[in-house]
């Protein structure tokens, strides 16, 4: 294994993340190695009485964010407000983590203007829309000019870009709950064939409308508070699991090109992208499937050149829903076997599930969990699903890590995992 | 509706709409053009002045290269109940 970083498909230089539980990569670290649930209960659907497991960013102002991590750089935070203080609450969120990302990869000015960004997610802004239209419904006069810009996801792009001065090419990287992963996937591919040195990859805050929350309901995908505490509501792989916590956060991460000699300044990297897989169940719909997660991991494998028992450690999709769980565990059952298989855990218990950022700031938790040596606990993890897989119980596992598998899969069949390496300490070679 | 109750509003909505100003910016010469606004920033501006003075201006009142001061005259000249 010690030929692992030349291996390395794309370095990943810096990251950020924004939620309720941590607002810097410390945070999330010390978080995650307490391993206890950041849920709160909730109520995102007023029709419902019903309360929910959730995380949220309500009220999220970039001023203060501002104000708190870039205190010392007046420019910077001049241009953050100038791009995102008045967008909705995706573009806010990506703006802030994108801009906290770019500055800890201590990019040269042109270097920053040769960033490819990509955003991860589609439909980011819904509450934004059935706002504007309940508004519009009351009073037409209601509508203001900006809505041209709040009801596009590329409205991400633009402010994104303009924060970090960003100018190569932007777009969107939309699939569904997989939008996180596939999105990182697509930015070491564009590294991969040289078309960029740095990529962005950014993924903002998802803000579903209360239609989606109760569709969702309805659908029994969410998890329901009923007699537990909100923080035990949630319980991937459980046997008494309920279904998904609604979770909102954003993370952002800085990808460069794997060299011989690192370019002056570069901070101490975080971890590499050693592989990636992506399968299509070829079917519409939100049934999940075990052949096309046992396709997607095990192309990422393959991708990687490494079989199953050199992973250490699988950062589960994991959402804590009924079928979802049971058909991922059997998925990692079937690639990863019986003994010596990897530890396993899915920080959708701690978070909530991100939906389009789950994929990104679960692969940064996999890079925190790497470079520490310790798999977070499942907190509410009791009874598993199923013999096979070794998920964490109430306290974290210890252990050296190399290696470690991050999984997303989301509705329509997107099957999506990535193999991700330890930082190695040194400056990449 | 005075001119002064038009400055103040013209103030509060600019402010709103570009975040990144600062009170002590919006100095009387200075235009809309050089703070930053675009055109949709200034038909927002626009359109939350009329909301929250309740008379209509003319569309293409909040020129981007008069000064603030005198887009206020303008403006308390120019306005019509709505």
């Amino acid at each position: 294994m010690n030929s692992i970083d030349t291996r390395a498909r794309a370095v990943v230089v810096s990251a950020a993340v924004l939620h309720s539980a941590a607002e810097t990569l410390k945070e999330y670290d010390e978080f995650l190695r307490a391993g206890r649930s950041a849920l709160v209960a909730g109520c995102p659907d007023p029709r419902s009485a019903e309360e929910i497991p959730s995380s949220n960013l309500n009220g999220f102002d970039v001023r203060q964010w501002a104000e708190r991590h870039l205190a010392d750089a007046e420019d910077a935070r001049r241009r953050l407000r100038r791009a995102a203080a008045r967008a909705t609450l995706p573009v806010r969120t990506a703006a802030c983590v994108a801009m906290a990302a770019v500055r800890a990869a201590r990019l040269t000015p042109r270097e920053r203007a040769n960033l490819i960004l990509l955003v991860a997610g589609n439909n980011l802004s819904l509450a934004h829309h059935a706002a504007a239209v309940l508004e519009y419904n009351r009073d037409v006069r209601t509508v203001r000019a900006r809505h041209l810009l709040d009801c596009l996801d590329t409205d991400t792009v633009g402010a994104v870009s303009e924060a970090v001065g960003a100018h190569a090419e932007g777009w969107t990287v939309g699939s569904a709950s997989a939008s996180g992963t596939t999105a990182l996937i697509q930015g070491v591919r564009l590294i991969e064939a040289g078309f960029t040195e740095h990529c962005l990859v950014v993924a903002p805050a998802t803000d579903l409308s209360p239609v989606e929350i109760a569709a969702l309901r309805l659908s029994g995908a969410l998890a329901a508070v009923g007699d537990a505490t909100p923080e035990a509501a949630c319980r991937p792989f459980d046997a008494d699991r309920s279904g998904f916590a609604y979770g909102c956060g954003a993370a952002a991460v800085v990808l460069e090109a794997p060299r011989e000699h690192s370019r002056a300044h570069a901070p101490a990297p975080l971890g590499y992208v050693l592989g990636h897989g992506q399968y299509l169940d070829g079917r519409r719909g939100t049934a999940p499937d075990v052949e096309g997660q046992c396709t997607a991991m095990r192309l990422a494998l393959a991708s990687a050149r490494l079989a199953p028992e050199n992973i250490d450690y699988v950062n589960a999709h994991g959402t804590g829903s009924v079928l979802g769980d049971e058909v991922e565990s059997r998925a990692l059952h079937t690639v990863f076997g019986d003994s010596e298989s990897p530890w396993t855990n899915s920080t959708k218990g701690l978070i909530g599930h991100c939906l389009s950022a789950a994929g990104l700031l679960e692969a940064v938790a996999t890079l925190l969990q790497l470079n520490g040596g310790y798999c977070h606990a499942s907190p509410w993890l009791r009874r598993p699903v199923r013999p096979g897989p070794r998920f964490t119980g109430r306290e974290p596992a210890l252990l050296p890590l190399r290696t470690a598998m991050s999984n997303s899969f989301a509705f329509s069949g997107i099957n999506s995992s990535v193999v991700l390496g330890r930082a190695t300490g040194k400056k990449h070679s | 509706m005075t001119r002064d109750d038009v400055l103040a509003a013209l103030h509060r909505n600019i402010l709103e709409t570009l975040p990144d100003l600062e009170a002590d910016e919006l100095l009387p010469e200075r235009n809309l053009e050089e703070l930053g606004a675009t055109s949709l920033d200034r038909l927002d501006i626009l359109f939350g002045l009329q909301e929250e003075l309740g008379v209509r201006f003319p569309v293409e009142s909040l020129s981007p290269n008069r000064g603030l001061a005198s887009l206020a005259d303008l403006l308390s000249d120019s306005s019509e109940p709505r």
